[in-house]
């Protein structure tokens, strides 16, 4: 039985005593049948014995008393307070109205005027769609939904990149174009399919029903506002897992090699029929951001009259593209570091690069698929999956005692080589150290390798070359690594040779 | 039962009784101040060990508990009984350390790294600490909606549909972020595995 991420869920809440009747005659059935459900089993039970010696905390035999000690003076102070509050409020009130306007007598209309320009509707005025579905190309969508970045103008020189955090929460930020993804992932993704010509046909279509609905989700106008819709996150998971589900569809036998296993056809359909809902519900607010803050409000964008609008539009569309949001030139930008943003659902962090909204405050509105947190599970897994395939394939070779594999990283080459029977995290390390020691010529603190990351990319890869090679492809790339290896060697000898020679020349 | 044999009582340990919660609710809501003491007394350190698990730091605990006591103390006027008071406490106390958590992320972004300063991710041998030292480490270094979930089950013991409804969201969901927790929670510790062994 293929590793499945669904059944070894069941096999967690089995081990939590979290199933009914029905489940637990089913898993146990699984299980007896099994082997490697039985060791996932296994594994579960080991980390939750473990988890289980955590120890408690030792009882605070002061709490209680804090508690009421806190209480009894806030109820105090309250009750001292409230006796002198009314006096207390009219000479405060009276004392600062009188200092007020002896210092500063245009203090009211200054005020009004201030509350004039900042008034949200100034900000949310003639906004328009930051690129029109016309200048969406399926590059732009495909590079949205896999690597969480989308244009901010036609010159493709800013770009809107958005995530989560460690802890979930979501964040988007504006970059220079310098700091994205180049690639085109969408040709990789056809290439990596195999797809003839009709098939990529039938990709281009589900990509381009996306591009109307994205229009709407990124609006700029002219006074340097940006909104973004909320549902931009749940846009970008709906567009991934359609893909994954055509892909799917087209080519099983390339689609499984960066796909995780566990995708079920419940957990698609369920998804298929969250993407209808998702494009039916209006856009109800937005997040803008200004240069004088950041805030979230209700703004109805009509896309039924977008088509209308276009005609009216289009001898402005010239003037709209030439707006950036730029964030490199403008201190009133920077200024929101400390600006009133703190009080609000959104923190803001400008540097000379990025500028970035953290929206850990802001419940984004979710749209209710049963489980799509498990199914998240899997798109982040792809999406990991799909990453590494975009990257040049490293090379692989297995000798008696272990396995050696070159990575490519850009210009650079990294190799590892693993003994089956010593195999540990000292090798990991030790290898590399080795390797860096002839190729630097002792200089290894230039490098840092971290224990557990080094471990975790050995066991990814593992899986992933696994699934990736057949014997016949696998053979090839050992007959080259092993020309390119005595090459390799050469080439070092050759550099040592020189450096001895250059040494001796110095001497003298 | 009147409540200064319950008084007398307290020094024992003693089962939750959904009703005797309610009942010290009331009399609280009645005007009766020493009843939130009994309330308190009851339930502080469960409170402070969800806190304790929750933030993988024992510094705080006192003192989130202790906001978490004085905000029940404002709100439970507007306590519906609708659902046992020990759902609303501890959703109440997830929250606040929630927010804690967020405080210290915002923190972290806008204090970077000083120079020479390393991010250590690897974990203290075991021969140094225990187990439970070790594997709370290894805790710590999951995220918190992956960590929540598992600390609440695995040592206080909670059913899913508990987690679900102190965390505000659904079962499959707790389900899988359980599972999830516990295959990350492997891989962290596998460093560790020989030492480890149980």
């Amino acid at each position: 039985m293929s590793k499945n991420q669904k059944y070894f869920e069941l096999l967690s809440a089995y081990l939590d005593k979290e199933l009914s009747d029905e489940e637990i005659s089913k898993i146990e059935k699984l299980l007896s049948r099994s082997e490697e459900l039985r060791n996932e089993f296994s594994e579960l039970k080991r980390v939750k014995n473990l988890t289980n010696k955590i120890e408690r905390l030792p009882e605070s035999p002061y709490l209680e008393s804090k508690i009421m000690a806190e209480l009894e003076k806030g109820q105090s102070d309250y009750k001292r307070f409230k006796r002198w509050t009314p006096a207390i409020a009219v000479s405060a009130i009276t004392i600062l109205v009188m200092t007020v306007l002896y210092l500063n007598p245009n203090i009211i209309s200054d005020f009004w005027k201030e509350q004039k320009t900042a008034i949200t509707g100034f900000y949310k005025d003639n906004l328009q769609p930051v690129l029109y579905a016309a200048d969406l190309t399926n590059d732009d969508i495909f590079n949205f939904a896999f690597n969480n970045q989308l244009p901010l103008n036609d010159s493709r020189d800013q770009y809107l990149h958005f995530g989560y955090d460690d802890e979930g929460k979501e964040y988007f930020e504006i970059r220079p174009a310098i700091q994205m993804v180049e690639e085109s992932g969408y040709d990789k993704f056809v290439s990596a399919l195999k797809l003839n010509d009709r098939e990529k046909q039938l990709v281009d279509s589900v990509i381009g029903s996306y591009a109307e609905a994205l229009e709407s989700q990124v609006l700029i106008n002219d006074k340097n506002t940006l909104a973004i819709s909320p549902k931009l996150w749940n846009y970008r998971k709906a567009i991934f897992t359609d893909l994954l589900i055509v892909a799917d569809n087209l080519n099983k036998q390339e689609f499984v090699k960066f796909v995780p296993s566990g995708v079920s056809p419940d957990d698609k359909i369920k998804v298929v029929n969250a993407m209808h809902k998702l494009k039916s519900i209006p856009e109800k607010q937005y997040i803008f951001c200004t240069p004088d803050s950041v805030f979230s409000e209700d703004y109805e964008f009509k896309l039924a009259n977008l088509e209308k609008e276009k005609i009216k539009i289009i001898n402005e569309t010239e003037k709209i593209k030439q707006i950036k949001i730029n964030i490199n030139f403008d201190s009133s930008w920077k200024k929101l570091n400390e600006s009133s943003t703190a009080q609000t659902n959104f923190r803001v962090e400008v540097d000379s690069n990025i500028y970035r909204v953290d929206i850990s405050g802001y419940s984004i509105p979710e749209i209710h698929i049963p489980d799509f947190d498990s199914i998240n599970l899997f798109i982040e897994e792809a999406t990991k999956n799909i990453q590494l395939y975009a990257y040049k394939i490293p090379k692989i070779e297995h000798f008696k005692e272990g396995v050696k594999f070159d990575y490519y990283d850009g210009d650079s080459v990294h190799s590892f080589e693993f003994k089956y029977e010593y195999f540990n995290l000292d090798s990991v390390i030790e290898t590399e150290h080795k390797m860096l020691d002839s190729i630097m010529n002792n200089n290894r603190s230039m490098l840092k390798w971290f224990n557990d990351s080094a471990l975790s990319k050995y066991q990814f890869d593992v899986d992933y070359f696994s699934k990736y090679y057949d014997k016949e492809t696998m053979k090839e790339q050992m007959i080259q690594l092993k020309e390119q290896l005595k090459r390799m060697r050469d080439d070092i000898e050759v550099q040592k040779a020189e450096k001895e020679k250059g040494r001796i020349i110095k001497v003298k | 039962m009147t409540l200064n044999s319950k008084k007398e009582n307290l020094a024992q340990p003693q089962i939750l009784n959904l009703d005797d919660d309610f009942l010290i609710i009331k009399k609280f809501n009645d005007g009766d101040q020493s009843a939130f003491q009994i309330l308190v007394n009851r339930h502080k350190e469960k409170v402070r060990s969800i806190v304790y698990l929750t933030m993988s730091n024992s510094s705080l605990v006192d003192d989130i508990a202790q906001e978490v006591f004085i905000t029940v103390y404002r709100k439970l006027k507007n306590f519906r009984f609708e659902s046992q008071f020990t759902t609303w406490l501890y959703r109440i106390t997830i929250n606040k350390c929630k927010d804690q958590l967020r405080k210290k992320n915002v923190r972290r972004i806008f204090m970077p790294l000083q120079e020479g300063e390393e991010v250590s991710h690897s974990l203290t041998s075991v021969e140094d600490n225990d187990v439970s030292k070790v594997v709370m480490e290894a805790v710590s270094k999951l995220p918190a909606k992956l960590r929540i979930p598992l600390m609440l089950k695995d040592i206080e013991g909670f059913s899913y549909q508990e987690i679900a409804e102190s965390l505000e969201c659904e079962m499959g969901t707790v389900k899988s972020r359980i599972f999830r927790a516990r295959e990350r929670l492997k891989t962290i510790l596998q460093p560790m595995e020989k030492e480890l062994i149980v």
